[in-house]
């Protein structure tokens, strides 16, 4: 039976980074770059969300000359739904708080809004 | 030992670890150095673990060569690289711990391989870190060697060391017949072992007097 429980701080990051741009294709280093995690943290998790069905996958179709193709990465509809719904419904919970002010580049303030 | 200066203590411990990374080290640069899309470190690592990925996940080790070809930059390359080798061997579990631990055992390979080259080369840091130890407590209890550490205790960890020393010649055999794959570390490993306790044998030898000790 699947589990179903809180994504992490950083699972929460990539589903925020994915589903702001949900009908793009992204690469692992571009989501790297965007929420700040390291390449040994995104890949779990983009591997996760892929088992899960969360994630869609393909790759580059259109690569330029003697470069390989690169995987692409974007949330599939049951993702795309998780992660509105998870970021509707805990919209005040500090693990979202905490991947929003990691994406938008700030130090969440959660102290200041006590 | 005691005839032996600090420098030359921890050169006696340390070089025979030394020389087996650098041996190891260069061994694999060398085999490595020729394949096909290996241009420099961070490729040549990531495309080693990825070697060892899981069928099931053989494509995100694609993926993350293909995502490294794109970058610029040694430092992150390194750090992409370093990243993406540890999920290669360690991906995340399908399956629950106990089958997910003896399925990355067998994948990984050369288990016994690696050890024979790796534990020989820790005999004597294993001594070494021991004896400072005792010292510490010394000093800090003020207190004698022998009631800190006890004779048992002391033998243990001299059984110890000596069996890391000769684990190399076991292993090695044993990564054989498993017939493992890097075989090289296999055979590599009972030379180390040899190596390396005969090397502390020659040196006892000299420091405890030798042929003209007298």
């Amino acid at each position: 039976m699947e589990r179903s429980r809180r994504p992490s701080a950083q699972t929460a990051a990539v589903l925020l980074a994915l589903v702001e741009s949900s009908t793009k294709w992204r690469y692992g280093y571009d989501l790297c770059q965007q929420t700040g995690l390291k390449a040994g943290s995104m890949y779990p998790i983009l591997m996760r969300l892929a088992d899960r069905g969360l994630l869609a996958t393909s790759w580059e179709t259109d690569t330029p000359a003697g470069r390989p193709p690169r995987h692409l990465y974007r949330l599939t509809s049951d993702g795309r739904a998780l992660a509105r719904e998870q970021a509707s419904t805990a919209e005040c919970s500090p693990t979202y708080a905490a991947a929003k002010a990691k994406l938008a580049g700030l130090r969440p303030k959660l102290e200041g809004r006590r | 030992m005691s005839s032996l200066s600090d420098l030359e203590l921890l050169a006696f411990v340390f070089t025979p670890l030394v020389l087996t990374v650098a041996l190891v080290a260069c061994i694999w640069w060398y085999r490595s150095r020729n394949r096909p899309g290996n241009t420099d470190g961070p490729s040549q690592l990531l495309s080693a673990a990825a070697r060892h990925m899981p069928a099931d996940r053989s494509e995100w080790g694609d993926a993350m060569m293909a995502e490294l070809i794109y970058l610029h930059g040694a430092s992150f390359r390194w750090w992409f690289a370093l990243g993406c080798a540890r999920v290669a061997l360690f991906p995340p579990a399908t399956t629950a711990w106990p089958r997910y631990l003896f399925d990355t055992i067998k994948r990984l390979g050369p288990v016994c391989g690696i050890l024979s080259v790796a534990l020989p080369p820790l005999g004597l840091p294993i001594l070494y870190f021991a004896a400072v130890a005792a010292e510490v407590f010394l000093i800090v209890d003020g207190v004698s060697t022998s009631e800190v550490m006890p004779a048992g205790v002391i033998g243990a960890i001299i059984l110890v060391s000596i069996a890391c020393m000769l684990s190399g010649l076991p292993l090695g055999i044993a990564g054989l017949v498993r017939r493992e794959q890097l075989r090289w570390l296999s055979l590599m490993g009972p030379v180390v072992s040899i190596s390396i306790f005969s090397y502390l044998l020659i040196v006892m030898h000299f420091v405890a007097g030798g042929p003209h000790g007298d």
